[in-house]
Order: structure tokens, then sequence, then C-alpha cells
């Protein structure tokens, strides 16, 4: 069968091209990127109006950027500090309560678990890196037996476990097959990482799939060197920043994935990241030691 | 776009702008252009007085092509298409010029769909049965297509075909754009079980002929194959393996077809290839125990690791270790 001239070159670069790092290692900008971050915080140009309802998630990327790079505290005077937290407190709206999510969320995410082991948007749709994230933190975050393979595990014969209790511990667990979704990420790696199989490789999915692997402890697999070139591939030389693909323009979301990506890969000058937060560990342990917000649950 | 603003008409003269309330210092704020904050400024007061109107409706229109992400005035927008009780064709003819120019819109699709399930359930009774292929947490009810009256069929039919098509074209813009697949999936299962699943695979052998590595149309064919009314039949199968005999990838007899490729062409560079025959050989290590399964598949690990696949070394080499665990007889 014929195939489009796009894909076939994808895929005939990816078996047939002996694997090389790129040559000239490109430095990582770590300058610029702090430069680019700070006038973010200051101002978004005008082409973000169209993502005016995600103002708060483009300040998360922008200070938790800055956090990753070490100097949050010396980018923000102590008035900015005060009003923005305002700021932010000002736009929460208190939500009707719910029940419990924990057992429906594994159902759910188990059914998005789709035939090649990614995890897909809602149940039958295609895998994808996003999604795959979103799927295996949850999981990662609700801890426990949410993060057991169900293909790995045996009943439990000596204990006396029957059938059915077998069945019902077997459905607490979030993966159906865990060893698949860590194939299927690893196989989404060409340079950088694609999102989709046979797409394009793009920045933002060094952090999606990377964290994913992360948080199944298997970040370790990466071909870093290839990794890290294409993502220092995509900085912009001269604004500072990340764009999604080699020479697009730098963007918010992409700045922080890929300052991001490189956390994991312990770059210099880059604090560690918690893949399951997605913030420094210096502040999840701040999180989870000075604030309110785990003090029953840890 | 007029070359007199709205605002600046005497027909909102009486409409008094609310500001946005961004505090004295907010974080992140955005350059607005000037039409653009005082597009809202008016929508805010619009909001405030739950004005039912020609007016607000064409508002929400004016600030939608502004900003197409922004689901409040989306939600806003169907409450008065309802009040207004407006015609929804009309509104479909706009969504599909939207959708082109913003085909990546989480917001489009969804109105699309919230539009399409308001007619049908006008046009059409809905099962109280949920459907079969939905997830049991999607419980959404489906139409009975085949209880239904000829009349009520072909409105049904006629429906489904205007959708399609209007996904058809997206999907020959963007051949895996998830918007577009998910609201493919929605239509195929919403109007209950049709003529359209049958013909949905010749859809897809279309596009699959066009490029075979369109991971998106073979998502697809899984889904029509796995959750079509036909059921997911032996016969089924015996199909489906038929037509990857066709695209020369033959799965009934993979090993002899994997080792054969490898043997006949000499050339070492498909890592799916060599990866398929290292999980045959582990498969065959851990059932019957054979030690010189075993060693084929290191050895094509070793492979990967070395040769094919290098990119993913430390997984092969990971998984070289993995294979040790299995016991095998001497």
């Amino acid at each position: 069968m014929p195939s489009d001239q796009a894909s076939s070159t994808t895929v005939a670069d990816a078996t047939t091209m002996p694997h090389e790092a790129p040559k000239e290692q490109t430095k990582f900008e770590r300058e610029k990127h702090i430069q680019y971050l700070k006038r973010s915080l200051q101002m978004l140009p005008q082409p973000y109006t169209s993502m005016d309802t995600h103002r708060m998630t483009f300040g998360m990327f922008a200070l938790g950027g800055l956090e990753l790079l070490g100097v949050l505290e010396e980018s923000v005077s102590e008035a900015n500090r005060q009003a923005w937290i305002e700021w932010v407190y000002s736009q929460q709206r208190v939500p009707d309560s719910q029940g419990s999510p924990g057992m429906a969320a594994i159902r759910f995410i188990q059914e998005c678990q789709t035939y090649d082991h990614g995890f897909s948007q809602s149940p039958q749709q295609e895998s994808h890196g996003g999604s795959t994230y979103c799927a295996v933190a949850t999981l990662g975050l609700i801890g426990g037996e949410a993060l057991w393979d169900q293909k790995t595990m045996t009943r439990n014969v000596q204990d006396g476990e029957d059938e059915a209790a077998f069945e019902l511990r077997k459905s607490r667990a979030g993966f159906l097959d865990k060893e698949g979704t860590r194939k299927w990420c690893l196989q989404r790696q060409t340079t950088g990482f694609q999102g989709r199989i046979n797409k394009k490789t793009d920045t933002c999915y060094s952090f999606w799939i990377g964290a994913s692997l992360a948080i199944m402890d298997s970040f370790d697999l990466v071909d870093f060197d290839c990794n890290r070139g294409f993502l220092l591939e995509t900085q912009h030389k001269v604004f500072g920043g990340f764009g999604k693909w080699v020479d697009t323009y730098p963007d918010a979301l992409h700045s922080y994935m890929g300052i991001a990506s490189l956390s994991f890969m312990s770059e210099p000058g880059i604090l560690p990241l918690d893949p399951l937060l997605n913030i420094s560990k210096r502040m999840q342990e701040r999180i989870y030691t000075q604030t309110v917000f785990w003090k029953d649950s840890r | 776009m007029d070359e007199v603003p709205f605002y600046e008409k005497p027909e909102w003269a009486d409409v008094v702008p609310i500001p946005q309330d961004d505090g004295p210092n907010p974080l992140v704020p955005i350059a607005y252009t000037k039409d653009y904050s005082t597009t809202m400024d008016y929508f805010r007061a619009i909001c405030r007085s739950e004005e039912q109107s020609e007016r607000a409706l064409e508002l929400t229109k004016i600030v939608i092509e502004m900003c197409p992400s922004h689901y409040t005035v989306w939600h806003c927008r169907q409450r008065l298409l309802k009040a207004l009780n407006k015609d929804l064709t009309d509104e479909l003819e706009w969504i599909k010029w939207m959708s082109s120019e913003n085909p990546k819109s989480y917001q489009i699709w969804h109105h699309r769909q919230v539009l399409v399930d308001h007619i049908s359930s006008v046009l059409l009774p809905a099962s109280s049965a949920t459907s079969e292929t939905a997830s049991s947490l999607i419980t959404a009810p489906t139409i009975p297509y085949h209880e239904l009256p000829e009349s009520q069929q072909k409105a049904a039919r006629d429906m489904v075909k205007v959708e399609l098509d209007f996904i058809a074209t997206a999907l020959e813009e963007d051949s895996k754009n998830y918007h577009a697949w998910s609201y493919r999936q929605w239509v195929l299962t919403h109007f209950g079980q049709g003529p359209w699943w049958e013909e949905e695979l010749s859809y897809i052998d279309g596009l699959l002929e066009l490029d075979v590595r369109n991971n998106s149309a073979w998502n697809q064919r899984f889904y029509i194959v796995s959750t079509g009314p036909q059921g997911f039949t032996e016969e089924i199968v015996r199909r489906e393996i038929e037509i990857l005999h066709r695209a020369k990838h033959p799965l009934s007899e993979v090993k002899e077809f994997c080792e054969g490729l490898v043997s006949r062409t000499q050339a070492n560079f498909s890592p799916f290839l060599h990866s398929t025959l290292l999980d045959i050989y582990e498969q065959e290590a851990k059932e019957q125990k054979k030690a010189e399964s075993l060693s084929k598949a290191k050895s094509e690990a070793a492979l990967l690791a070395e040769k094919i696949d290098p990119i993913r070394k430390k997984y092969w080499n990971w998984k070289k270790t993995q294979l040790n665990s299995i016991t095998v007889e001497a």
C-alpha cells in the first residue's frame, strides 16, 4: 500500500537510520530561560488571548519554571508575591461537594488503557502521551494498590484466597498491563518523544512520557543523550524559552515542559522535579510538611 | 467585521460595561487588544443582567470568534439558543466554519455534539437501555434504530450522514485530529446500530490505503470491529487477519513469517520485527520451558540493544536481565 510522504519518512528515519546523538551539543540556555519566564510573568503577549481561560495554568508554568531553575524567590518581590497570592485565591470557587472519587477514578482509568497499553482521553479512543501522564500520575497520587499491575498478580492460594476475593483484589489495581505501558512509553522515543504512534517528536512529550516513566520508576531506561539533544534544539537561541518543534517560536507551556524534562536527566542548574505533583522536590517537601493539604493523609 | 464595533452602535447604548476585576496586581496578565477587553466588558454586563435577546446571542458569537476556547461563553450561548428557540441548522453551518478555522478546539467540537444531541432528541426517541458499546461509566442512552419507523430511520441516517461527512472533511485536513475521531465514535454509537457501521469500515479501508501508518485509523478500525453491531466474532477476527495478510503482515504463522523475513532479507533493521520475535521466544520459554527459546530471546534482546534499536539500549538490556528469571529445563 502506498503511504503518505511525511509518515513514511518518519518511520524510515526511526528504523533504518543509524542511531546517533546530535554531534554539536548546544548548551542549555539557563539565563535566557530565566529572562523569558520573568517576561511571561509580567505580561503575556496578545496571541495568548485565545487562551484567556487558561491564565492560571500559564502562571503555574512561569512560576514553576523559575522555581525549577532555582530563582523563584529572587525573581518575585515580596509585594508581588503577596499580590499574586491574593489574585490566585480570588479565582477560587467552592465546588459542590462530591463523593470520594477513588474507585470510580481507578475504573475509568482502567477503561482508558487501550489495546497497545497506553491510555486514551476516554474509553475506546487512541492512546496518547498527555492522557497517559494523567492516568499514571492519578494512579500514583492515589498510591498503594492503584499502582499494582493486574497482569502479574497471582491468586494467594496459601492464604486461602478464593477466585472472588482474588478478582476483587485485582479490580483495585490501576494497570491492566504495566509492562505494556512501560514499553509503549519507551517506544515513543524517537530522539525526543512523540505523543502518539507515527506522530511528530514534540518537546512537551519529553515531559508527559518522561514523567510517566519516572512514576513507574523506569526513567533510567530512556536514552538521555538523544532526548537532551532534541530538547536543546527546541530552545530559542535569542529569546530563551522552548518551542514545540525545532525552529518554532517558544511558548510558556513548552518552555516549562522543556525545563522539567531536562530536570529528569539531572541537567546542571535545574532542581529535581517530583513527577506526581509536577513541582520541585523541595516544594513538594514543603507541601507535605508545612501545609494543611497533606497533614492528615501523610 | 463591521467597521464600527458593536459597542459604538446606538442599540448598545443602554448597556453599562463591567470591566474585568483583576485586582491591582494580577498574575500573568495578557496584553489584550482594546477591542477584546471592551467586548468582554459588555459580555460581563449581559451575563450579570441575564439578558435573553438576539443581541446577547450575537455578542456570544463575537466573543467566541475572538476566543474559541472560552467555555463560559459557549455555555451562555447554548442557554440562549434554547431560550430563544433558535433554528439549530444555522448554528451547525456556523460550527462547520468555526471548526475549519479552529480544528483543535475542544469547545467547538463539544458544542456540535450538544447541538446534534439536542436535535436528535427532538426528532427521535432515545432508548432507555444503555449502549452495550459504551463504557460502564458513560451510560448515555442511544437511539434504538431498528425499532424506529422507516421515516425516523431515514431521519437518523440523514443526520448521521451529515455528521460523518462533516467529520471526514476535518480528517482530510488532519487525519489524526483527536477531537474529530472522538466525536466520530460518539456519532456512530449515539444513533444506534444502523447501516453506517458497515460503511464506516470501508471509510477506514480508504484511509489505510492512503496511509497504512495512520494509527488513528487503526484505532477506529479496532473500535468498529470490537464494538460494532455484528459483534466480535470468530468470523470477524478471521476477516481481519485476512486483511493483515494483504498488508503483508500475516499473523497466523507469525513466528515462521518473522524468522523467514530475517533469513531472507538478511537485513536486521526493523526493531518491530525483532521485538516481536523476542516476545514469541519469551512466550515459548515460559510455556514450554525450552532453554533454546530462552537463549534465542536473549540473543534478540542483545541484537536490539547493540545493533537494531540502540535508542532503547537500556530498555533491551533491562529486558535481558528480566529474562534471567525464567526457569527452563536444561
